[in-house]
């Protein structure tokens, strides 16, 4: 593929020059800034929009896919951003889906029963034929698409940020089970902003930058700082520093919270800790030791068992999100779906759902909508989200921009409570810097805040103090994070705090 | 996008195209099939426009379908496609009749009031069913209330049958309610009764409401994701209930306004197919702004009217207006699809053009290639 030349205005972001060349079995990688265009780039080789100029050639011959199922048809095969398996069909009727001729040709099912049951066991497939689609996790979901795709004989397959809501043990899983459908031949285009994603998946490496393909190396002979120079000219955001927390009241008392799961296993057990105004407390664990739980339930997204959730001792346990966001709650927990954007309502609308309500930017009973865009362009300003018009669709923004909405509004709000899961995940370096000196700053003004942190470093450069959490129970509390403590003992289950030294963080 | 899909957006090209052939299907229909092709013509095409009582009719009868589209509008943005609005109609119709039949020797300035309210507290009663089977039971809300709406029907049918009906009507239709109960003609000699002005006036409460006020940001922002309205902490559920209450009550406002002036009688086959039909499609046809709302019901009210005038004259059958309302949505759905926009907006452009051309011949390089416009067109 060779200079393609796309001039896509709408949705900001513009394809000027960009070339890739993909062998058969290999794993390219397409690594970008959030907004440099490669979504944009992969919708043009899917089909999915139409490019303005430059070849596209497959197997030698010069194709033009109209439309994704054109481009299907050819063996281009894009993986949805959202799951596209059919969730009330199983595994293996998924996979057999479109495999008929057309709509009357009979199927031979038994035979087809056997190639797919071969196929998942040759690939080590977690999911069995019978399990139906939406009982599956997002991770194995996605795996059956890849699957899919190379059932249906596809030779390049194309996954957009894929990995972006994984751990890193899921992320494992699916790395090796496309190196074994490469390894059968078929191409693999890997799309995403994180250089270490990259140089452990793939081959080859494209970097993409304001809609040009500035140089494909080979991952063997590339270093990780090489690349991160590579994908933004400018020098990368100073590390973000912090003061020594002034601490305030207690804000947030959590008193032996208890909630269960689906299958009444209790998800989070007796737990207790508060958190004071000027603070960030960290909550660490394992992905499944219920520190997005924690959040829900604090948030009023999910509903307690037992205990007593406290905010400047107003008990908000029974309260909806609506109660607790009248006592000034502010959260951001980022989920696959990205629950806090409507792609269909505008920018502006998204940005200040607050302040639509609020009787201060309304004049004669009505909407002040000059007031309203003066501050949704003051927030657009400030936190840098890349958009042409406040009025423009949320559904034009990039990755990153989206998450800097929602942080901007939630943000914004004057929150006394701050409860925050893994809130820079899926953006670049430079957006996570960003949102986080965003935080210091909150925490600075005396907001409370409730840490879910996204990864190490984010934890080292934010927590004051840290709350561990292992199945459910906290079996650790520091009430002073230097950067660099072992905490991995804790996490583990391994060991545990005695019951004196966890009372410590229920101060009142 | 240029200057021409500035002035002249391509969402108000779509719907003059689909409008344009609705009226174009008539012409050839008629022309086709009727012997007596001028008169059937200038009955079904300029018979509202004949004299000013005709407009008026045409504007006095499409006020009804004015409060019902502007119901479905509302639900619509929330999400909620209800079709209790219907039954909101008919209900408040068939019980305003009964009670004005029934307090024959009350005075008016009694009975008009209490007429309105009955008819806002039944439509609203009717809408709230469904809601609540949607928010608490999560019963599906289109088809619990279209169910409703046959219930509905029958129970409005039985009691025009034993308590309403008059025996020397040709057809089941109610005793007629007596003039003095009629909403007061605000223009004379037209027809056009205080319902038109209501109609009005709700329609700019509606439009103030949706883009210009608070509950308008959380039906919209209920409608277009629930998950945000639930992250932000607006009750979906509440707001879905608020938004159908309002679509009933309006509606029920409508069905008092047809019987208190549009249509004296109530008759079994008369206002449920016509009305419940103009009403969502001229919601629909407008994307469910408010504000287009009465423009729109106006003109399904004129196929409709053109259609009965023409069947009262010449035995054509009346169907012909829902067929033509069809093409209409039909026409306006496919141009939603960018290929077929494509092409319509080549052909306004041309049109454009031309007239341009034949004003002057200078100021031609304004054109751009339509590649270009498709990206408005995209919703």
């Amino acid at each position: 593929m060779e200079h393609i030349c796309k001039a896509y205005t709408e949705g900001f972001v513009t394809i000027k020059d960009a070339s890739l060349t993909l062998m058969q079995g290999e794993i390219h990688g397409l690594l970008g800034e959030n907004g440099a265009g490669k979504s944009t780039f992969v919708k043009i080789i899917s089909g999915l929009l139409a490019p303005d100029g430059g070849t596209f050639e497959l197997m030698g011959k010069p194709v033009a896919p109209q439309s994704p199922v054109e481009a299907a048809g050819l063996g281009i095969v894009k993986l949805q951003k959202r799951s596209g398996l059919v969730p009330s069909l199983t595994v293996e009727e998924n996979m057999l889906l479109g495999r008929q001729k057309n709509s009357f040709s009979p199927l031979d099912r038994k035979k087809m029963r056997r190639e797919v049951g071969a196929l998942l066991e040759e690939f080590h497939m977690d999911p069995g034929p019978g399990d139906l689609a939406l009982h599956l996790t997002a991770e194995d979901a996605l795996e059956t698409e890849v699957l899919k795709a190379y059932y249906a004989g596809a030779h390049l397959i194309i996954l957009d940020e894929p990995a972006s809501y994984f751990s890193l043990a899921q992320t494992e899983e699916l790395f090796t089970l496309l190196r074994r459908v490469a390894a059968k031949g078929v191409a693999i285009l890997y799309v995403s902003n994180q250089v270490r994603e990259m140089l452990e998946l793939c081959d080859k490496i494209t970097v993409m930058e304001g809609g040009v393909t500035t140089a494909t190396l080979a991952a063997a002979d590339t270093s990780p700082q090489q690349l991160q120079r590579r994908m933004v000219q400018e020098n990368k955001a100073p590390k973000v520093r912090k003061t020594r927390a002034k601490l305030g009241d207690t804000v947030l008392k959590v008193r032996g919270l208890s909630t269960f799961g689906d299958a009444q296993r209790p998800v989070l057990n007796k737990v207790s800790f508060s958190v004071r105004a000027g603070e960030i407390l960290a909550v660490v664990g394992k992905p499944d030791s219920g520190t997005r739980e924690l959040c829900e339930v604090v948030a009023g997204l999910a509903s307690a068992v037992a205990g007593k959730v406290l905010v400047f001792d107003d008990d908000i346990t029974g309260d909806s999100v609506h109660g607790t966001r009248e006592l000034g709650v502010s959260f951001l927990i980022s989920t696959p779906q990205r629950i806090g954007v409507a792609p269909a309502l505008s920018i502006q609308e998204n940005l200040l759902p607050y302040q639509y309500t609020n009787p201060a930017y309304r004049s004669h009973g009505l909407l002040d909508k000059e007031k309203l865009k003066a501050e949704a362009d003051r927030l657009i300003e400030e936190y840098d989200i890349r958009c042409a018009d406040a009025q423009e669709n949320a559904a034009v923004l990039s990755t990153s921009s989206a998450q800097k909405l929602l942080a901007a509004r939630e943000f914004s709000n004057e929150p006394v409570l701050l409860v925050a899961y893994r809130p820079t995940f899926g953006t670049s370096e430079e957006t996570a810097a960003f949102l986080e000196k965003k935080l210091i700053e909150l925490r600075d003004e005396g907001t409370a805040i409730l840490l879910v942190p996204t990864d190490w470093d984010e934890f080292a450069t934010l927590a004051d103090s840290a709350l561990v959490l292992d199945k459910g129970q906290v079996s650790a509390y520091l009430p002073k994070v230097q950067g660099g403590e072992e905490l991995d003992a804790y996490i583990n289950g391994e060991s545990r705090m005695s019951a004196e030294e966890l009372e410590a963080v229920c101060f009142e | 996008m240029n200057k021409f899909n500035e002035k002249f957006p391509p969402s108000a090209q779509r719907r003059l195209t689909a409008c344009l052939a609705g009226l174009a299907f008539c012409l050839l229909v008629i022309l086709l099939t009727e012997p007596a092709k001028g008169a059937a013509l200038k009955t079904f095409f300029a018979g509202p426009f004949s004299s000013l009582a005709a407009f008026g009719g045409l504007i006095s009868a499409a006020t009804p379908a004015v409060f019902l589209a502007l119901g479905v509008s509302v639900v619509f943005q929330c999400r909620r496609y209800s079709f209790a609005v219907i039954g909101s109609f008919l209900l408040s119709s068939g019980l305003v009749t009964m009670f004005l039949l029934r307090g024959n020797e009350k005075p008016g300035w009694y009975l008009i009031p209490a007429a309105l309210v009955i008819a806002v507290a039944a439509g609203a009663a009717v809408a709230v069913i469904p809601a609540w089977l949607a928010v608490r039971r999560r019963v599906n809300v289109t088809l619990s209330s279209l169910l409703l709406n046959y219930l509905i029907l029958q129970a409005v049918s039985f009691l025009l049958m034993y308590s309403m009906r008059d025996p020397a009507a040709g057809q089941a239709a109610s005793f007629e309610i007596p003039q003095r109960m009629w909403l007061a003609e605000i223009i004379p000699s037209t027809g056009i009764r205080f319902g038109t002005l209501l109609a009005a006036a709700a329609a700019v409460i509606l439009y103030l409401l949706l883009y210009h006020g608070r509950l308008g940001y959380g039906i919209r922002a209920v409608g277009a994701s629930e998950s945000l309205a639930g992250y932000v902490g607006l009750s979906a559920g509440a707001v879905a209930m608020t938004t159908q209450l309002l679509a009933g009550a309006l509606a029920g406002l409508g069905g008092a306004v047809e019987m208190m002036g549009v249509q004296p009688r109530y008759i079994w086959n008369g206002a449920f197919p016509a009305i419940s039909f103009v009403g969502v499609l001229a919601a629909v046809l407008v994307d469910y702004n408010p504000a287009w709302v009465p423009l729109s019901a106006l003109f399904f009210t004129y196929l409709w009217s053109g259609a009965s005038a023409l069947s009262a004259q010449s035995g054509f059958p009346a169907e012909l207006a829902l067929a033509a309302a069809a093409v209409v949505v039909l026409v306006l759905f496919a141009l939603r699809d960018a290929r077929v926009a494509d092409s319509t907006v080549r052909f306004f452009e041309k049109l454009a053009r031309g007239r341009k051309a034949a004003a002057s011949s200078a100021d031609a390089g304004s054109e751009k290639p339509a590649a270009e416009q498709r990206e408005g067109e995209v919703e």
